[in-house]
């Protein structure tokens, strides 16, 4: 897939009312907190994000709840798209690996089940579909052969 | 000699890039003003400097950063040489005709990154006005009092990273509100893709980059 094709799947994603943007910025502290302890809690966690990456990992979490926050404010697809490559770049030059982000975004959807109404907790669901179901397209646009390139 | 003199700033700038963004990663602040120095003695001009060579250098070294081929030491150390440069360069950025006009430009609430805001500052000087910058991360409260103890006749808003766009937004209403007819410029790296689309207000204005920044200056005169 290419980062077209990744933008125009993007466009395509249904807006989110400003109830519900509100509702995740309300939320985005206790969502942090959420994802951070469920990782935290994997035995299999260092595999996931290398060593001594526990501090960069709840930042990255944090950063993602900052994001989302104001996606859901301003939506734009190309914003989106390429701030997911910058953070698979980012992270996987770092030590990632990229079976820790479809393991990340699970984590928030059970956060957001938990902490929103199910209104808000549906009209979220397919932006967090599609980051989960593009994990593949992400990992093999910033492959380090594609990078080079 | 006769060659040297031959080349067009940008053909300087390209020439003079490599070694410079070479001696900003190894942290070499004296290769990098004698650069500068050399950009100036071939009467680059200034906008022309910050652009080609600071700003792209400075892109540069992000990438270099997200790729984790450099730390997070040497991205400041970079950072820090250029804003040194930025601070060599003020006395030559002033304009001797003063407008009697001022702007208050500040990078939001949370925002950490500052080079691109002094350099919005001195495009301002440039044309003579007063250009006051408030620094990094500053809170929307300060600036609004700020606004308000100083009267200036615009206000400047920098944003780097999109993530801080919610505080962009609640810092507009708010000056929007306390201050219906004053410009509020924005601009920065977080906006590259949305500032056009960001506001309705015709008193907000997005600019893109420098050059487009020195034309809506030139058309407040």
């Amino acid at each position: 897939m290419t980062l077209e094709q990744l933008i125009d799947s993007a466009r395509a994603l249904p807006a989110c009312s400003p109830g519900t943007a509100d509702a995740y910025a309300a939320a985005r502290d206790a969502l942090v907190v959420d994802v951070d302890r469920s990782l935290l809690a994997r035995p299999d966690l260092a595999d996931l994000i290398g060593p001594d990456n526990r501090a960069l990992m709840r930042d990255n979490h944090r950063h993602h709840a900052e994001f989302i926050a104001a996606l859901l404010r301003h939506y734009d697809p190309v914003v989106l798209t390429e701030s997911v490559l910058w953070v698979f770049r980012s992270y996987r030059a770092r030590g990632f690996q990229s079976a820790y982000w479809p393991i990340e975004l699970a984590a928030w959807q059970v956060a957001m089940q938990q902490r929103l109404t199910p209104s808000a907790h549906a009209e979220l669901a397919p932006l967090y579909r599609w980051l989960s179901d593009h994990c593949p397209a992400f990992a093999a646009l910033t492959e380090p052969a594609a990078a080079q390139g | 000699m006769a060659t040297e003199t031959l080349n067009s700033p940008d053909q300087t700038l390209a020439g003079l890039y490599p070694g410079f963004l070479a001696a900003l990663l190894a942290g070499d602040r004296r290769e990098c003003e004698a650069l500068t120095e050399q950009c100036l003695g071939a009467r680059v001009p200034i906008l022309a400097l910050y652009q080609q060579l600071f700003q792209r250098a400075l892109y540069q070294v992000g990438e270099e950063w997200q790729y984790n081929r450099i730390s997070v030491g040497n991205e400041r150390l970079a950072t820090a040489i250029v804003e040194g440069l930025l601070n060599r360069l003020y006395p030559r950025v002033i304009a001797p005709h003063r407008r009697g006009r001022r702007i208050i430009v500040g990078s939001v609430e949370g925002e950490l990154h500052q080079v691109g805001a002094k350099m919005v500052c001195d495009v301002f000087e440039m044309h003579g006005w007063e250009a006051l910058y408030l620094g990094a991360d500053t809170p929307t409260a300060e600036l609004l009092r700020t606004v308000l103890d100083l009267h200036p006749d615009a206000v400047g808003l920098s944003l780097s990273v999109y993530a801080h766009l919610g505080t962009l937004l609640d810092a507009l209403a708010r000056l929007r509100c306390a201050h219906p007819d004053l410009p509020v410029l924005i601009g920065g790296q977080g906006l590259r893709q949305v500032g056009a689309t960001l506001s309705t207000d015709p008193k907000v204005h997005y600019t893109a980059n420098l050059d487009t920044l020195e034309r809506f200056v030139t058309s407040l005169h």
